[in-house]
């Protein structure tokens, strides 16, 4: 992948350069930053995150699940002695309903995340400064090779401090 | 004196890469263990070792070796259980439900608190099978499919801890280690060689893109909305194991919050305990001020108060249902064989902590931690009482007895509070004690006047 990579030390200059690259043509873009910072993922990739719909898949697994469970069994072996109560008794069968709804849901909840956070960014093998972790903000722009001169030219006046092509 | 309640306690000018750089290096400097932490940690491992030495004994000769005797068949063991078991429930408080409810302030005290959630689930999950006559066969509570097609019966709430517990341990130590990714980058980048490595693996090749942060952001606030009806559902189930069965003194409908408030208010007394020495050792006073301390001992009073109310209506239901069996239970608890204990119990959790009310008092660390720990105390006599003294006065006077722990079962539980450190102390020397990313979170929003988090609303 052929890009620059431009390091800012403040948050606000990074910003306006993420706001105005498209501007220039340079849609392919990513920020990096030590914390979450909202305005800045939003900028880069607008709309909310599809993780919430795993939590959602998760949560109506477990919970079905967890009805499957304990109906199943229990006619699995239906001599149990229930003293007159139903065989399906769901009032205690809801206490394991609702706890797989949650495990399943938190575990779906984390392979979304890893699925959208983690694995997708392997794949696009982006450079990476290891300040970025530290303090430092970067902005990455993907562009032909023929561009990178130009991206660097824009990207000085943007205030940042130090750029690398790749 | 300023308030020292922002993460930094004075403005800071410098540009906040310089701040944030601050902040790793105050907190990398945390993880150099010296030869004190090495002979901590192998004390622990030999107090440990005893308690699997005791445990083995048991194993031997069978619960003959404990206190355990009929009708007083349930005794420090499951009082442990649930003791542990509420000590992890604040970790959730903190890191979860202050997060929906937008406190920024826990920043600084999460990463611990969910660190002891984790440890206090493995420790508790230790004692109902320490607590069995033959534990090689506690897989006997899983539901699986076998020859003769005998399935766990899911009626019985004992069945319910196992799915509650399970499910705690697993989303704790989910929600634990995601919120710890983005930290592992930062140790992967300040260290070289082998650790390097293992923490790259360990940070899933985190490089702090927007689009990793932004489903970060969504998972993280996604398994905080589990984590918070799972963790008053956690401690509710552990209540019907009582509450369900018909013995004076357990069968009573408050059980569910009752527990839930008791254990809140343990939990956090825990995290007092843990954090007051803990940074003064790491030199940590800057981030987690005395602020912080200040708040959670605020909430100390609120789950106190709680408590102490349950205590009351309890007393008012056997008064008030003119129920002799329960009347007897409750009566022989203020006077009879367990007397000290509940007495113990009244002045560790109903008196102590309305020192708290005076702001002097609750600032300072000595009297903090000082009524951290009769909290501690008081909340694993409160347990006893209810488990042990209910048993013990059961109906017919025929049947009753007494009971105290034997010297396998406390040193037993005596070993658990060593595993329990052992843990702990690995944690706080070898992962970031502070939750670096939030910290930065934090330091950032106060430069700009604006509240972190807010802005989640649109994840």
């Amino acid at each position: 992948m052929k890009g620059v990579l431009g390091i800012f030390e403040d948050r606000e200059d990074l910003v306006r350069a993420l706001k105005e690259a498209p501007g220039q043509g340079w849609t392919q873009l990513e920020a990096f930053s030590p914390y979450p910072d909202q305005e800045l993922y939003e900028l880069v990739e607008p709309g909310k995150s599809p993780v919430r719909w795993m939590t959602l898949l998760g949560g109506l697994t477990g919970g079905i699940c967890g009805l499957a469970l304990t109906i199943w069994t229990t006619l699995q072996w239906p001599l149990l002695i229930t003293g007159g109560k139903p065989l399906i008794s769901l009032p205690p069968f809801l206490v394991i309903v609702f706890e797989l709804t949650i495990l399943f849901g938190a575990l779906a909840t984390v392979t979304g995340f890893l699925y959208w956070g983690i694995l997708r960014r392997l794949f696009r093998s982006l450079p990476y400064d290891s300040r970025f972790s530290q303090g430092h903000f970067g902005l990455w722009i993907e562009c032909s090779e023929g561009e990178t001169q130009q991206v660097i030219e824009w990207i000085k006046k943007t205030g940042a401090t130090e750029w690398k092509e790749h | 004196m300023s308030d020292q309640e922002s993460i930094q306690p004075s403005p800071d000018t410098r540009p906040e890469a310089v701040r944030f750089e601050k902040v790793n290096r105050d907190v990398l400097r945390t993880l150099l263990p010296g030869p004190w932490y090495f002979a901590l940690l192998a004390f622990c491992l030999m107090v440990f070792a005893l308690g699997v030495w005791a445990w083995s004994r048991q194993v031997g000769q069978g619960l003959e070796v404990t206190g355990l005797r009929h009708p007083v068949m349930w005794g420090a063991y499951i009082t442990t259980f649930v003791f542990w078991v509420g000590i992890a429930h604040s970790g959730t408080l903190i890191s979860a439900i202050l997060f929906l409810f937008r406190a920024s302030w826990r920043a600084a005290i999460s990463r611990a608190a969910e660190a002891m959630t984790v440890f206090a689930v493995m420790t508790a999950g230790l004692f109902p099978i320490v607590h069995l006559g033959r534990p090689w066969l506690f897989y006997w509570l899983l539901p699986y499919p076998n020859q003769r097609t005998l399935w766990v019966n899911f009626r019985s709430p004992l069945i319910w801890d196992v799915f509650a517990v399970g499910t705690y341990f697993t989303v704790s130590a989910v929600f634990f280690y995601v919120g710890l990714v983005p930290d592992l980058a930062v140790l992967r980048d300040n260290s070289t060689g082998w650790k390097r490595r293992i923490f790259a693996v360990a940070s899933l090749g985190w490089s702090g893109s927007g689009r990793e942060w932004k489903h970060f952001s969504s998972a993280y606030l996604f398994l905080a909305a589990l984590a918070t009806p799972l963790v008053i559902s956690v401690h509710s189930v552990v209540s019907w194991d009582f509450a369900v069965a018909i013995v004076p003194g357990w069968h009573s409908t408050i059980f569910a919050p009752y527990f839930v408030a008791g254990a809140i208010f343990s939990g956090l007394a825990m995290v007092l305990t843990i954090l007051i020495p803990a940074r003064a050792i790491l030199k940590l006073k800057d981030y987690i001020t005395v602020g912080h301390l200040e708040k959670v001992a605020q909430m100390i009073i609120v789950s106190s108060l709680i408590v102490s109310y349950a205590y009351l209506t309890e007393l008012f239901f056997a008064w008030y249902s003119e129920n002799p069996f329960e009347q007897t239970v409750f009566l022989s608890r203020a006077v009879g064989d367990f007397a000290p204990l509940f007495w113990l119990m009244v002045l560790c959790n109903c008196l102590a902590p309305l020192l708290f009310f005076f702001k002097a008092l609750r600032r300072n660390t000595v009297i903090l931690f000082t009524i951290s720990l009769l909290i501690n105390v008081g909340m694993w006599t409160e347990r006893f009482v209810i488990i042990s003294g209910s048993l013990a006065r059961e109906y017919a006077r025929a049947s009753w007895d007494t009971y105290s722990p034997s010297g396998v079962e406390w040193t037993i539980l005596l070993a658990s509070a060593a595993w329990f450190a052992f843990w702990f102390l690995l944690f706080i020397r070898h992962l970031p004690a502070l939750p670096l990313a939030e910290v930065k979170e934090s330091i950032h929003h106060a430069a700009h006047g604006s509240t972190p988090l807010q802005q989640e609303d649109n994840t």
